[in-house]
């Protein structure tokens, strides 16, 4: 299994490659964390051995004609094209993937080709140089068709193919066996045919990325594998295969074609780096965990791409759907990477091996993911808090009602009871005395009954204030006609009935009715308001309108602030209309909720 | 014909309610302290009268005065309370009882203007 960790130092959060081992305490441990290594401008050396390959080819373009006897010929321009298509393709692997050894040998294939010009050279040693060299590109050919894009082989079917090809071609090339020279056609065939199906295998196991970025080389390979044995039939069967020749033409273009195919495998995993550059641009509003999944896969190619988000209560990884994310733990083809915030596990990617071939491409997915689980994070802390914030103020507000009503019964209950048994006794003192006393003490007795009298009255004044019984009695349309009944200036009330609900639905209702006409009769100057009560299946509007001034300001202190934030309590809503000089509205959207709906 | 069961939770209203009705010539024949026993005794007594509080830890007052609506030639009820008519709403208005006096209020001659045959 190929685990990568790695810190992040600019944001926090780690994200790398190494192969993860368990420390001596069983943990896991991850050594030497590498970093994903930036794309990198060609260094100085890789500047001067690129300058060196380029000014080598020249030379032996110039040197040929001479070694010709001065004349220029078409095989000679034919092998610089195709000289130069390897080493334009093999510098732009080498910068583009500088760890990869596939550039390198493009571009020492393209000198091996270029050095064959030489041959002609009237060089005692020269035919034994550019036999050499044709050899080892030919055998490098091999070499980059078997272990590109991924710079080494991956499988031993195809190291140990590549032994016997390489060896086989090179012991019919170079040292050229008499009891083999008739068989060599059919040698040649044969390594086209094995070449051909090792090509064909890698791309036909390889899966994902991998096979995405193989497409191109085993075309190349392919390609490669025609050529060869269309050399062979041709040299069996004594075809013309020299400049100008049909064969010899389709042989350069062939050759010329090659080095493409590889820059494109390499292109293909880059291309997947910028789609997510540009999906990590795209997402300006949060992903959804499987949106992000999604996108992921469909970005790199790998459809079998996991992204799990580290669940603490789990202990483990959880995918979108809240199933484990399994980590494979010994797949050649499976990579994990892991990303964590300050050492503590954040989520995790499970990808195609292909994706470790370049470093940027998995910082790419370690951002994009990054920036999602951070998105998540943020915004599941904020609904938390918003949602305890919401919980709690409605709790405050129950309980405050409450508490309310528990200090209204507690009065009413106490002081209310004495206060009528004072009353009570006082009368029947009053019937027992009949008319046998002093006058004066009668008085006096009527005098104590009416302050008891009018103690009762202020007493329920106070315990109004405090909790309208009213509303617990009765429900709320009755107490809204009540208030309408105390109020200073008339209001016609619509729609109380004696529908019950929620006490905090209820509650708030009546306390919107209470400051609303409270508000009429300070400020509004009205001669007549009306209070209107609509229920609709999940929401009860409570409308208070007059004929007043209007203008009214919440910001003035005038108890509209305290309505809102009441409201807010139970989720519900204030709207306020107050032209000057045309009256106000105040319109409350009170939320039912479920089953919150009580028979009256 | 001035037979009259009061039933009231409180102990001591009642004992003062009785007083004060019978200093004024009425015949108190029973109290209940609860919903279900005040239907029990209203059932057993048949008194003329029934003063009956709405707030009973059992049955409100208003349940009472249905069931006993039920039983046929129902008493007489007068509901009384420590709260006043107007905190009941419209649930006094369309309750079918003789009438309400508020407890502080209570006296032979309320009575009387209710109950003019008491």
């Amino acid at each position: 299994m190929a685990i990568r960790v790695c810190p992040d130092p600019s944001a926090g959060l780690c994200i790398g490659s190494g192969v993860c081992d368990d420390d001596q305490n069983g943990r896991h441990a991850h050594p030497e964390p590498r970093c994903p290594e930036p794309v990198k401008t060609p260094s100085d050396a890789r500047q001067r051995l690129v300058i060196g390959v380029v000014a080598a080819i020249a030379v032996a373009c110039l040197a040929a004609p001479i070694a010709n006897g001065g004349r220029p010929q078409i095989f000679g321009l034919i092998f610089i094209c195709f000289s130069a298509t390897y080493v334009v393709a093999g510098s732009i692997g080498w910068t583009l993937r500088p760890n990869n050894p596939t550039g390198p040998m493009l571009l020492a294939i393209g000198l091996g080709g270029a050095l064959i010009l030489l041959g002609a050279a009237p060089i005692p040693w020269i035919g034994t140089v550019t036999q050499l060299s044709a050899t080892t590109a030919t055998v490098l050919l091999f070499l980059v068709l078997l272990i590109s894009p991924a710079g080494r082989f991956s499988s031993r079917v195809d190291a140990i193919g590549f032994l016997v090809l390489a060896i086989t071609y090179a012991t019919v090339v170079l040292v050229r066996p008499a009891f083999l020279s008739a068989a060599m056609p059919l040698i040649l065939a044969l390594i086209s045919t094995v070449l051909l199906l090792l090509v064909l295998r890698r791309w036909y196991l390889a899966s994902g990325p991998t096979r995405r970025s193989l497409g191109p080389i085993a075309a190349a390979g392919a390609i490669t594998a025609s050529i060869f044995l269309m050399n062979s039939i041709s040299i069996g069967f004594g075809i013309p295969n020299e400049p100008g020749s049909l064969v010899f033409t389709i042989d350069a273009v062939g050759r010329a074609l090659i080095p493409f195919g590889f820059l494109a495998g390499l292109l293909r995993l880059r291309m997947a780096r910028i789609a997510i550059a540009d999906l990590v641009t795209e997402l300006g509003e949060l992903p959804a965990p499987e949106r992000l999944r999604d996108a992921l896969a469909s970005a790199l190619g790998d459809r079998t791409l996991q992204v799990g988000h580290w669940s603490p209560a789990a202990g483990a990884y959880l995918a979108a759907d809240g199933s484990a994310v399994e980590l494979p733990d010994d797949d050649q083809h499976r990579a994990v990477t892991r990303l964590e915030h300050g050492g503590a596990p954040v989520a995790v990617i499970v990808h195609d091996t292909a994706l470790d071939e370049d470093p940027g491409l998995v910082a790419a997915v370690g951002a994009a993911v990054r920036l999602t689980v951070e998105n998540e994070r943020l915004t599941a802390r904020v609904q938390t808090q918003l949602d305890e914030v919401t919980a709690s103020r409605m709790r405050i507000v129950e309980a405050g009602d409450a508490e309310r009503k528990r200090v209204e019964r507690d009065l009413h209950d106490g002081a209310q009871q004495r206060l009528v048994s004072l009353s009570l006794v006082l009368r029947l003192a009053r019937v027992r005395l009949g008319d046998m006393v002093d006058p004066a003490v009668l008085e006096t007795l009527d005098q104590a009954a009416a302050e008891a009298k009018a103690a009762l009255a202020e007493l329920r004044e106070l315990a109004r204030g405090i909790h309208p019984a009213i509303l617990t009695e009765a429900g709320l349309g009755p107490a809204v006609q009540s208030l309408a009944d105390r109020s200073a200036i008339p209001v016609s009330v619509e729609g109380a009935s004696d529908e019950r609900f929620a006490p905090p639905v209820q509650g708030t209702a009546y306390f919107v009715v209470s400051e609303g006409l409270a508000n009429v009769n300070k400020y509004a100057k009205a001669t007549h308001a009306s209070v209107r009560l609509r229920r609709e299946s999940d929401e009860l509007t409570v409308e208070i309108a007059d004929d007043g001034v209007g203008d009214a300001d919440p910001s003035r202190g005038s108890g509209l602030n305290g309505l809102v934030d009441r409201l807010a309590a139970v989720n519900g809503t204030l709207e306020i209309q107050s032209p000057t000089g045309a009256g106000t509205r105040l319109t409350a959207h009170i939320p039912i909720p479920a089953a919150s709906h009580l028979p009256g | 014909m001035n037979t009259i069961l009061i039933v009231d939770d409180h102990a001591g209203f009642r004992v003062q309610a009785r007083a004060l009705l019978e200093a004024d010539g009425f015949s108190v024949v029973g109290e209940a302290a609860d919903g279900k026993s005040g239907l029990h005794a209203a059932r057993t007594l048949l008194p003329d009268l029934v003063l009956l509080d709405i707030g009973l830890p059992d049955l409100e007052g208003f349940e009472v005065a249905d069931l006993l609506a039920l039983d046929g030639p129902p008493p007489l009820v007068v509901l009384i309370s420590s709260r006043q008519a107007s905190e009941y709403g419209p649930r006094l208005t369309r309750s079918r009882v003789l009438g309400f006096i508020a407890k502080e209020e209570l006296s032979g001659s309320a009575i009387r203007a209710l109950a003019p045959t008491v």
